[in-house]
């Protein structure tokens, strides 16, 4: 069998038992897909308490929309090699003749479920209770951005993988303190433009940012954008491309750390 | 005797809890974790007013709310998270079970040293707002502001161990339920918004939130007025509706542990790991 065949198949074992987890507990329906949309309700209800123009409401739905995406690129993804360390399903990933990316990959498919079904329901919520509206003209240009900054987002997802192979607790701490910070550089809630230019340029290097702003350009008709869509689809593609080749190389680098210091297979640290 | 047992147990919680926290870095480190999380989302919180152009009478009141609820799902979560932690990832709850006596004090000592790492993290943040933003409460009442922080970690804690009771039947990720209450929270005790914009319909579920009254008597020991529709309610009557909820929540936790722990006994849950 090819080395492809061998990473795709590799992948697919590993979403299936997302799947099949997913199924197992279906109380997660209800904790991680009905009840955050309740937090996405309360920032819209902010911007009505401010007298904000109804568009900042729409700014919030997508905002909370792809909150879903980023937390499981943190929690699904990233911090799930610091799980299957203390489960002690890493030692048998390392043996397989696969790449650590399938895993990831097959990881982040997987999740995908789960974390689809937390979107539409916050942009059932946005279309149905709080009266968001779409151009629809820009709809096509808006999931081609979307899933440009899908692909940048998971390239980072799985650099950040690589870190779990070497540290424990410790990583796993900073990937909590990497939800709020991330709202507000990446202007989840808000155009990043208000950020300044020099603060949103850094911002930028963040794929959501980006693809928020120019999502909100294209399907919400926002005309605060930081710079023009072209240029940002475009920004994504290179990160896409640099995150990704990132990854596989950090991948290797930790991997290999982690062999020496000897704390691939180190529990409860 | 059995009072100082029961203290005992709490500070070997609290002390077990604190070292898991944060023995994992140094304390500047530490500190800057502790911070991170709670400044950036209430920057968040001022980044959204400065965008709608700051309207006067929103910052102040919000800004101090939402200092006040980093203690909610903190305390709320506290149990949760050490009945996941320790039978998940330490595999020692069953050890819990072969010390003598109820694991109760253990888990609110866990709880506990939560409530203290979020009151750092909510005094924290009003210092940043007061002296870095110039958002000063006009008043400053200690005595209401003390009574109204014992009966809120009261309350919050025997509900988190009613919440506890149901996470013995969730899988190792069931942290997430302990997150997304706090969200329920944030919505339905109009934590950063007043009131007063909550649809008709929906305002009977933010005064049946305990939190919302709780929130308000914080604002109040601030001098802080959040909207209209809670004004026409006097202190005292608010103190007494939080404590009736207190004393209801107190029942309510013993009552959930208890169901949710002999059902989980049965179910052999109480050393269950999840390799998912």
């Amino acid at each position: 069998m090819s080395s492809l065949a061998n990473n795709l198949r590799a992948a697919s074992a590993r979403a299936w038992i997302r799947v099949v987890a997913a199924n197992r507990e279906l109380s997660w329906v209800f904790f991680e897909t009905l009840l955050p949309a309740m937090t996405t309700a309360g920032y819209v209800l902010v911007y009505r308490a401010l007298g904000a123009p109804p568009e900042y409401e729409s700014y919030v739905i997508l905002g909370g929309v792809m909150t879903a995406f980023w937390l499981n690129v943190l929690w699904g993804m990233a911090a799930q090699f610091f799980w299957e360390k203390d489960m002690g399903n890493l030692d048998i990933y390392m043996m397989a003749p696969i790449s650590r990316m399938s895993i990831l990959l097959g990881m982040a498919v997987g999740g995908m479920m789960g974390t689809a079904m937390r979107s539409i329901v916050i942009l059932i919520l946005g279309i149905a209770v709080f009266r968001v509206h779409f151009e629809i003209g820009g709809l096509a240009a808006a999931f081609g951005i979307f899933l440009l900054s899908m692909t940048a987002l998971y390239g980072l997802g799985m650099m950040l993988a690589s870190l779990f192979l070497l540290f424990g607790r410790g990583a796993q701490r900073w990937v909590e303190v990497a939800q709020e910070p991330v709202y507000l550089l990446s202007g989840f809630y808000f155009p990043i433009a208000n950020l300044g230019f020099t603060v949103a340029a850094i911002a930028s290097a963040f794929p959501l940012a980006l693809g928020m702003d120019a999502i909100r350009q294209t399907a919400l008709g926002s005309k605060a954008g930081f710079l023009p869509v072209g240029v940002e689809a475009g920004a994504l593609a290179a990160l896409a491309v640099l995150f990704f080749l990132l990854a596989r190389r950090m991948l290797r680098l930790m991997e290999d750390r982690a062999k020496r210091d000897g704390k691939l297979t180190l529990k409860w640290q | 005797m059995a009072i100082a047992t029961t203290l005992k147990k709490i500070s070997t919680g609290y002390s077990l809890a604190w070292k898991k926290e944060a023995n994992w870095t140094s304390p500047p480190v530490y500190l800057a974790y502790s911070l991170t999380r709670p400044l950036a989302g209430a920057m968040l919180i001022w980044l959204m007013a400065t965008v709608a152009g700051r309207p006067p009478g929103y910052l102040l009141p919000a800004w101090y709310s939402l200092a006040a609820f980093q203690i909610v799902p903190a305390v709320l979560g506290g149990t949760s998270w050490a009945i996941l932690e320790d039978r998940e990832r330490y595999q020692m709850l069953k050890y819990v079970y072969l010390a003598p006596g109820s694991a109760i004090p253990y888990l609110s000592g866990h709880a506990l040293a939560r409530a203290a790492q979020s009151l750092f993290g909510a005094v924290a943040l009003a210092a940043f707002g007061a002296f870095v933003l110039g958002l000063r409460p006009p008043e400053f009442h200690p005595l209401l502001l003390t009574a109204t922080l014992v009966l809120g970690v009261t309350l919050l804690l025997f509900l988190g161990l009613a919440l506890a009771g149901a996470s013995l039947h969730f899988a190792r990720h069931g942290h997430f339920m302990t997150e997304s209450i706090g969200g329920v929270f944030l919505l339905c005790s109009a934590a950063i918004f007043p009131v007063d914009i909550l649809p008709l319909w929906m305002r009977p579920v933010t005064y049946a939130s305990p939190v919302t009254w709780w929130l308000e008597l914080v604002r109040r020991s601030l001098g802080l007025k959040f909207g209209s529709v809670l004004s026409g309610y006097s202190t005292a009557l608010i103190l007494g509706i939080l404590g009736a909820f207190c004393a209801l929540s107190i029942a309510m936790g013993f009552y959930g542990w208890a169901v949710g722990e002999r059902k989980a006994k049965w179910k052999g849950l109480l050393d269950a790991t999840t390799a998912y």
